[in-house]
């Protein structure tokens, strides 16, 4: 935004007029109306307004604004034989009135000595007159080539943005797409024959959302300029901006509903952010997890618009890291350690460690009034205890016993060896519990020869005097390796215990999947992707005919084929997959369960045996999914069955009825015509004639229309292309609708370019087209034929004035046999647009509905342009 | 001359209907919907309706029923529809039924015998008070069992 380019923005200088700009996304959308409603109120407040320049396109409200308005002549002037009339700006500086209107800033001029009017302005607002004017957002010079490749029109009238970025306000008179659309249907913008090609593309609301928001970016710009300049004044810095995604880590405990709460919030306040909650389930330890609390979180996440995942994982922070890395998440949301003080000194705790560790994503650490009250975790063991338990239970070993020898020692009066071994016993038993069976054997050994050193007589000597201390050494041991064994088979049964509630966990939540419906087995299988950290999860099936030759059922070979293995012959499909990517046959993957014919084939790495068994359920799980899913696909196929039957019978009935319909005027007349005796007088003869004629006509009609059904349908249908004129087309389509007595009006600009369309096809399709317009447009409002070129098409519009079609139906009525029985006699089988549609898009064109302004239907033939045209020949979209 | 009302939503068969049913000295009206040819026959009796069953507004068998709730007068359908609605159509109150495509003989001639049948009262119910016009051989004609007048 050039603050300092050589137009600056114009200081108020005094004397100079001020000017305000009404700005609009496009034509319609009401600026000249505001621009009006402003004079207004200027006027009631005593200012004196005239109107110097101002369109109302024949809208009547907005005419009606120009009543009470001093209106000034405006000049007329020649120009290549044309009369214009234009803004009178002598007249107006003579006039010096304190409020000029102008409209269309960026309009060209004639004979004003300017080339635009914003320079006629220029010189208004130099005498000191302050002008009020419109602009349309295409016509800024800036956006030329942006609204050319949005709009397809390029824009030959512009306005430099320095003129409107320097008005004294500018003001966006705005509308949604969809009501300015609208009010384009209600004929309140153009009247039904001004829209041709280029507006009817001009305001498609693809088109419309792209230039509005062209036209508020454009008007923020404006107002980011004056917000960075208060910036700077104030010393603010520049805020950043991007896309977020919020990960909320939960544990399964009730301060989750705070976090993802609190998450929610991060996420809110970042437009179109994501929320993803996690829980990481340890695989070799209890988890402290109620599954009632998660669901319910899991419920209050998919409430908030967030994801719930579940991922396995040992170390927590690294399993949340991992799955937020993955899921490139901006922020990370977790809860304060739940755990006392005490235990905090003894580890740093998951939110330490994980901000430790997070490297770009933020992470926020949200208090809860849980804190303290966390479960204390039992030791655990899976396969025995982990190496860190057993190293740790080795430490205390290495200090308790020294520790042990050097205090009994200095106790040695006041302590028998019953208590002395009786210490030793405990201290075993600590190492035990800390660290396991192989410690604490460690221990034993070692115990049992301190004693005998230190305690037993003769001291200082690895000798036994008495046997009685032989025994009580060798009970120690016992003792020591007995407790520990115990002590081991318990965290055993901890690990066993804590692993089957995580499994069970794992389980109950992809029984829920299951229950959720619809899409069960994609979520089942993101489900074991996750639980099980694989790159993908593909359930394979086992197809018995290779995809290659699927032949008859029973049909012999030609000739014997060499014996394969059934696994060889047989192909597989990929029934659903999750992560990419997906494996095609079972070998592909690192893990397998064949259940059946389907095989769930994991990517990623080999599983463990002992995570199979989970795997297996999953599996099931998976297979039950998908019969799910096919009993509901075959029950929901079922119902359209009968349908089919009935509408059959019916459209038989209407194929039949339209048939025998003509057939039998012809048939009626024919027979009377031969029947003996009657006196036929020549009128008579030659009406009769003429009814059998025109009866024979309209079979002839729908036969063809029939054969070109289904030659289209059976992709059989001759296409020859060649140049042609509309001209050349159009009145031998009138003079077959026989629209000699029905009026059709016509607007072929004399520059149209030739189609490349095949004759035939393009009269059938005009006919249609044009005898549907005869029949619903009402006697005093012909049906109009429009032709405009827009790119390298050539655009026809068949513009009717009847009842139109509402645009829910739009899709309706171009589908084939879409009139059942034989009540209606006006609009045949229905294969008139559906036939029209169909050739239209094999010669490579379009036919679509649109609203014609002010009601009715406008059916719009688009068609390949046969070459395209020297120079441009654009009609520009002005506002009017 | 007997007054006789084509109730058809085609205009064609209508034009090549009116000219022979003139042409064989009827006096012809038509009507392209199912309502009008039930105020009509209320206001202006008509001596015979022929009528479509697909019409636009109601179905055929529907004006059928209406017109047997007040009046006899005889009603020929004509009709593409074969089958269980030529049943339907007859058991409603239709006295004959011709299928399209027809030859015109066939319609004057089921014209004719409606006609005989009416006149030799052989209807019960309302009925416009028309002197008989045939003679009574053309009365036992009709009640001739080895003629039968439905055949098509």
């Amino acid at each position: 935004m050039g603050a300092g380019s050589e137009h600056d923005p114009a200081p108020h200088r005094p004397g100079r007029g001020k000017l305000r700009i009404y700005l609009g996304a496009a034509p319609g959308v009401g600026k000249t109306y505001a621009m009006l409603n402003e004079a207004h109120r200027r006027l009631d407040r005593g200012a004196d307004v005239v109107v110097a320049l101002v369109e109302t396109h024949g809208r009547p409200k907005t005419a009606a604004l120009l009543d009470d308005l001093e209106v000034l002549p405006r000049r007329t002037v020649e120009y290549r034989g044309a009369h214009f009339t234009e803004l009178d700006v002598a007249g107006v500086l003579a006039r010096r009135p304190e409020v000029a209107l102008v409209d269309e800033l960026a309009h060209s001029t004639v004979g004003n000595g300017t080339q635009k009017r914003w320079q006629d302005v220029e010189q208004l607002l130099d005498a000191g007159i302050d002008v009020l004017s419109t602009v349309n957002v295409q016509h800024l010079e800036s956006l030329n080539d942006v609204v050319e490749r949005i709009t397809g029109v390029p824009q030959r009238e512009t306005v430099p943005d320095e003129v409107v970025r320097s008005a004294d306000q500018v003001e966006l008179v705005d509308i949604a797409p969809e009501a300015l659309r609208r009010r384009m249907a209600h004929g309140n913008v153009y009247a039904a024959d001004r829209i041709d090609a280029a507006l009817g593309n001009y305001f498609r609301i693809g088109n419309l959302t792209a230039l509005r928001e062209l036209a508020l970016l454009w008007l923020a710009g404006k107002v980011d300029e004056q917000l960075d300049r208060y910036r700077n004044e104030h010393g603010i810095a520049a805020t950043w901006e991007t896309r977020e995604r919020v990960v909320v880590a939960l544990t399964g405990g009730n301060e989750g509903d705070t976090l993802i709460r609190r998450a929610a919030r991060i996420a809110d306040r970042n437009t179109g952010a994501d929320l993803l909650a996690v829980h990481v389930v340890s695989s070799d330890g209890l988890t402290g997890a109620d599954p009632a609390t998660l669901s319910r979180q899991r419920v209050l996440v998919e409430n908030l618009g967030g994801t719930y995942h579940q991922v396995v994982g040992d170390d927590i922070s690294r399993s949340l890291l991992t799955f937020a890395r993955a899921e490139n998440a901006t922020q990370l949301v977790l809860g304060a350690s739940r755990r006392g003080r005490p235990a905090q000194i003894l580890s740093p705790g998951t939110g330490v460690t994980t901000t430790a560790l997070s490297g770009s994503i933020d992470v926020h650490l949200v208090t809860h009034d849980q804190i303290g009250r966390g479960r204390r975790r039992l030791p655990r063991l899976s396969a025995g205890l982990t190496l860190r338990r057993r190293l740790l239970g080795a430490t205390v070993a290495a200090v308790l016993l020294p520790l042990l020898t050097f205090v009994l020692t200095d106790l040695r009066g006041s302590l028998n060896l019953t208590s002395d071994v009786l210490l030793f016993l405990l201290g075993v038993v600590a190492v035990a519990l800390v660290g396991g069976v192989w410690p604490a054997v460690a221990a034993a050994v070692t115990g049992s020869l301190l004693i005998n050193y230190y305690f037993v007589p003769p001291l200082h000597e690895f000798t036994i005097a008495e046997r009685n201390n032989a025994f009580a050494i060798a009970a120690f041991v016992a003792v020591a390796l007995m407790v520990s064994a115990v002590v081991d088979l318990a965290a055993r049964r901890t690990g066993q215990a804590a692993r089957a509630a995580a499994e069970a966990e794992v389980l109950s939540t992809a029984a829920g999947d299951v229950l959720r419906g619809e899409w069960a087995l994609p979520a089942l299988l993101d489900r074991v992707r996750e639980t099980f950290g694989m790159t993908s999860a593909t359930l394979l099936e086992r197809a018995e005919n290779p995809p290659a030759g699927p032949g008859p059922p029973g049909r012999v070979p030609a000739a014997p084929e060499p014996i394969r293995s059934a696994a060889d012959r047989a192909g597989w499909t990929v029934v659903a997959a999750s992560g990419t990517p997906p494996c095609a046959r079972p070998e592909q993957g690192d893990t397998e369960v064949p259940i059946d014919d389907l095989h769930l084939v994991l990517r990623g790495r080999v599983l463990p045996a002992e995570d199979r068994r989970v795997l297996a359920a999953f599996a099931a799980q998976a297979v039950v999914a998908l019969r799910q899913r096919r009993l509901a696909d075959a029950a929901a196929e079922a119902g359209p069955l009968a349908e089919v039957d009935r509408t059959r019978t019916a459209l038989l009935a209407a194929v039949s009825h339209d048939l025998r319909t003509p057939l039998a005027s012809a048939k009626a007349s024919v027979t009377a015509l031969r029947s003996p005796g009657v006196p036929w007088k020549d009128a008579e003869r030659a009406e009769l004639l003429a009814t059998a004629d025109e009866s024979l006509d309209q079979l002839t009609r729908l036969v063809n229309n029939l054969l070109d059904m289904s030659r289209l349908q059976a992709g059989a249908l001759a296409v020859q292309p060649a140049r042609i004129g509309v001209d050349d087309v159009l009145p031998a389509v009138l003079r077959e609708l026989g629209a000699a007595s029905l009026p059709v009006r016509l607007r072929l600009p004399y520059d149209l370019p030739e189609l490349y369309a095949d004759p035939g096809l393009l009269e059938r399709i005009l006919a249609n087209l044009v005898g549907n317009a005869l029949r619903h447009s009402p006697a005093d409002r012909p049906p109009l034929v429009s032709g405009s070129a827009f790119g390298d098409r050539v655009e026809l519009r068949v513009v009717d004035r009847g009842p139109g079609v509402e645009e829910a139906d739009w899709h309706r009525i171009f589908v084939p046999f879409q009139r059942l029985g034989d009540r209606d006699n006006t609009t045949g089988v229905g294969l008139g647009l559906a036939l029209s549609r169909g050739l239209a898009e094999a010669m490579g064109g379009t036919l679509e509905p649109e609203h014609t302004p002010g009601g009715g239907l406008t059916m719009v033939l688009a068609l390949p342009a046969a070459a395209v045209p020297a120079g441009p020949r654009h009609e520009e979209v002005v506002d009017g | 001359m007997s007054v006789v009302l084509v109730v058809d939503d085609e205009p064609q068969l209508l034009r090549a209907l009116a000219i022979t049913l003139t042409a064989s000295g009827h006096e012809v009206r038509t009507a392209a919907t199912g309502w009008r040819p039930l105020a009509e026959v209320a206001a202006r009796p008509p001596d015979l309706v022929i009528l479509d069953l697909g019409l636009p507004d109601i179905d055929g068998a529907e004006v059928i029923a209406r017109l047997r709730h007040d009046s006899g007068v005889p009603i020929i359908v004509l009709s593409g529809r074969t089958g269980g609605d030529k049943v339907a159509a007859l058991d409603a109150g239709a006295d004959d039924y011709v299928t399209k495509p027809f030859g015109i003989e066939e319609l004057l001639a089921r014209i004719r015998a409606v006609t005989r049948r009416v006149a030799c009262g052989d209807r019960s119910g309302p009925r416009t008070a028309r002197p008989c016009a045939s003679t009574s051989t053309a009365c036992a004609a009709s009640s001739n069992p080895t003629r039968p007048a439905r055949d098509t």
